[in-house]
Order: structure tokens, then sequence, then C-alpha cells
């Protein structure tokens, strides 16, 4: 089965954008929301992607649409949190 | 000890623009938007907040609209040869800087370049430009405020006829961003170009362009293409903002002093740095205007003046002028036509030039006192 999808990524056209998204949403106290290196799995132009739990994904999307920081797609993703504290150690492809 | 050439570039920068620097070079250092690792990542936060804070101190509400460049020629460069193509006119006044009239004179014979001529203290009347704009005008390009005497254009009511007759208004901010409160929305300006190193407070080798929200990129075409780390899959450029503008590595040790000089104007405000140099420059004015001898090429006008100031002292050479207050009184000016031609040429100071002293957030008014003693003794040691 499947692992239930615990965070969505969102696919920008650019790390600008990307990076610019982040900035946004970390700001609007948007939980775990952070870029990270585009998963394997997940087909994009652009090396990063902006990752948000997927409970937020009505709001974040709210937030980008009000300030007019277009995205290209959005995707499901599971996500293993190894360590909250250090997101440098999280698994990209946790299964 | 002064330095009085901040118009050139400024100096000191905060402490804040050299720990970024260092803070980059030290613990980030990776190309931003190349790579997803976090070092990458991190490279391209510190471009995002050069990027937000030039979008709010131009008052443009999408950051994607700030395409960063080497300095503001880079920029010129981009727009006046992207607008102008081969053909058609362009507009600009005779207190430009050569970073606007030479890419126009390349442009030549395929362009026509009209002239709004300014007076000997470097001003203008609005009105000149309805004389001059006509269906065939593809640009109006101003330079805010002149490097050579610190006379500020009116920016406002030359870019209100510019809209009216549907002509790109292309704002040259070299000498007045960072230090002349700039608004793209009320002063209906279409692109404004910058420089990160002097009023902005940054280093050198970053700049930049800011496009209105009301100005429709894809009449302007890009300069350059190349790398963007986007797109990469293809041959061709994209033509999103703002990697339609940014081919190439960008300099971002260079952003994120930028960022930096930002921060601690944004600390300190605009308002606050302006009044601070229009108080030493009133000081220079009123004490330089008692030296006999000493003759003022900037206006007192303190609304329509930044803080550069050119003057001559009759009977000396600029050069002989300069070299005095560097070896005997430690003050750094600048001698000469200040790449300005043109604009000494409004004054009446082509082809001998000026001194040009220009004052910065930093200065003392101790300083300025000392400067004039100087160019009193200077001025009299003459007569004897």
């Amino acid at each position: 089965m499947a692992p239930t999808e615990n965070f969505i990524v969102i696919l920008f056209d650019s790390t600008n954008h990307a990076i610019r998204a982040e900035d946004l949403v970390q700001a609007a106290g948007f939980k775990l929301a952070r870029v990270i290196p585009t998963p394997r799995d997940i087909s994009s132009d652009c090396g990063v992607v902006l990752r948000v739990l997927a409970e937020d994904k009505e709001g974040v999307l709210e937030l980008l649409e009000e300030k007019g920081a277009g995205w290209r797609d959005v995707v499901g993703l599971h996500q293993k949190i190894i360590d909250v504290e250090d997101d440098i150690k999280w698994g990209l492809h946790g299964e | 000890m002064a330095y009085f050439d901040n118009a050139a570039t400024s100096w000191p920068k905060p402490p804040c623009v050299k720990e970024a620097i260092a803070d980059f070079i030290d613990n980030i250092g990776a190309n931003p938007g190349r790579s997803g690792h976090s070092q990458s990542i991190e490279a391209g936060r510190v471009v995002n907040r050069a990027r937000v804070a030039v979008a709010d101190i131009f008052n443009v509400a999408d950051p994607m609209r700030v395409a960063f460049s080497h300095n503001a020629t880079h920029s010129l460069n981009t727009v006046l040869r992207g607008l102008l193509g081969n053909d058609g006119e362009a507009i600009t006044s005779s207190m430009e800087h050569n970073s606007v009239i030479r890419p126009l004179r390349d442009l030549e014979p395929g362009i026509k370049i009209h002239i709004i001529e300014c007076d000997e203290l470097g001003r203008m009347a609005p009105d000149a430009l309805n004389e001059l704009i006509s269906p065939q005008t593809k640009v109006v390009v101003i330079n805010h405020a002149s490097n050579v005497n610190g006379s500020i254009a009116p920016i406002r009511e030359l870019a209100s006829i510019a809209r009216d007759n549907g002509v790109p208004f292309v704002l040259d901010a070299a000498q007045t961003a960072g230090s002349v409160p700039i608004d793209m929305k009320r002063d209906l300006i279409d692109i404004a170009c910058f420089t990160g190193h002097k009023s902005l407070l940054g280093p050198m080798g970053i700049g930049g362009m800011v496009l209105g929200e009301d100005f429709d990129e894809k009449t302007l075409p890009r300069l350059l293409a190349g790398g963007t780390g986007s797109r990469s899959e293809l041959e061709t450029h994209p033509d999103f903002l703002p990697d339609k503008y940014e081919s190439g590595t960008l300099n971002a040790m260079g952003l994120a002093g930028l960022a930096a000089g930002l921060g601690y104007i944004q600390e300190r405000t605009i308002e606050d740095i302006r009044e601070k140099e229009a108080s030493l420059t009133k000081r220079f004015l009123d004490g330089a205007s008692n030296i006999s001898g000493l003759v003022l090429h900037s206006s007192s006008d303190q609304l329509h003046q930044t803080s550069v100031v050119s003057f001559n002292i009759t009977g000396i050479q600029q050069s002989t002028i300069g070299q005095l207050l560097d070896e005997q009184h430690g003050i750094m000016s600048r001698v000469g036509l200040h790449c300005a031609p043109m604009a000494h040429k409004a004054l009446g100071t082509f082809p001998g030039g000026t001194v040009r002293f220009s004052f910065g957030c930093f200065n003392k008014a101790e300083q300025v006192d000392r400067a004039l003693e100087a160019l009193e003794q200077i001025a009299s040691s003459n007569k004897k």
C-alpha cells in the first residue's frame, strides 16, 4: 500500500520563484515549509521545489495567488521526518 | 581626512556589508539557482533577500520584476538597445551621463536622438518634452539626478507626459537610489536602472533594473542569452522574469553585500539619509558662497538638489585644486568632466570641467568645515 502523502510539493519556473514563495510562506507562519531539491520521481524543469504540509495546501496556494507568485504544478509527496530540528537530515524519499 | 567622492562610489560602507560578504564566502559560497543542495538553496535565499529589498525600496510589489546585472550601465544598455533596436527616436536630457548617451550614440544613425536642453544649473522645463515627443518616440530616458552638479530632474512631470503618449519612461537612478525616495508607481516609471555601490551602500559589480508593474516585459528583448539554471532542457532562453534578463552566474556575494546595505538603509530610513546629506550640502553651499573667487555650479534649492556639488576657483586649474585638496588636506574630490561632457556643456564648464564634492551619509559637518577652510586657503593663495 502506498504511504499517505503528508506533504505537497509546489513546482515553479525557476529557483528564484521557489525561494520567493518559500519566503512568503514561511513569513505567513506555515510550519515545515521549505525549499528542497526536486525529488527524482517528480518531473520539473527546476532543481528545487517548495514543500509544505498537505494540510496547508489550500492556505498556501491562496497566499501565493494573492501575492502573484505563480506556480506550475502541485504534486503530493510522502516524506518521512527524520529530525524536525535539523532540516538537512530530512529524507528526500522516505518510504 | 575626508572622502567626498560618494557619487563615484560610496565609502565607507556600513560594517554589516563587509560581514555579509564575508559570511557568504565563508559559510554559503555556492552558486544560487543552479543546484539543489542546501548551500545552493541558501545562496538563492541571499539573492532573494536582495531582490525583495530592491523591490521594496522602489515600491514594486513583485520582486521578480527586479533583474540583476553588473551595474546601471549594463542595465541601461539592455533597456536602450532592447527598446530601440535599429530605428525610432529617443528623447533624453543634456544632463545625461555617458552610460545613457553612449549607448544611444551607438545606435545612430538608425535612431534619432532628441535632447531636452537644461539651463546653467542643470534644470529643465518638463514642457520641453511635449515639443519633442512624437509617434516615432520609442523611449524617454532621464538621469534622475546629475552626477556632475546634483540637480534633480522633474521626473514625475516628465513621466506623466511620456505615459500620456504611450512611451516607456526609463529612469537612470544611479545617483539617487538609496538617497532620494523613488516610487515606481507614484512617479509613473516604467523601468529604473540602478547600481548597487553608490547610495545603496553595497559593493561594486552589482546593479540591475526594476520593471514597473504597468510595463509589459514582452516589449523589451533581452541583451544576453545563456545559463539560468531554469528550463535546462531547452536550448532557447526562458522568457519569464527575472531569468529572461539574468544570464550566467550572478554576483551572489555582491548581492549579499547589497542586501546588507539595503537593510541598513531600511533601518535608518531614506528620509534620514536625505536629511543628513542635505544638511551637509547646505552647510557647504552656504560656506562656499562666501569664498571669494569660488564659483558654484549647483543650486541651493534643496528640493531639487542631491549631495553632489560642483565648483571652480577662478584662475586655478581643476586638477591643481584636486591635488592640493588631496595632498595638503586629505580631501578626496573628483575633478574634470565626470563622464558627462554633455552636462558640462549645459553648465558652461566644458572642456575644463569642475571640482566635485559628493557627500555621503557618513560624512560629518566638521569635515565640510575643514574643506571650506582648505578652499578658502587655496583661493586666497592664488590672489597673492
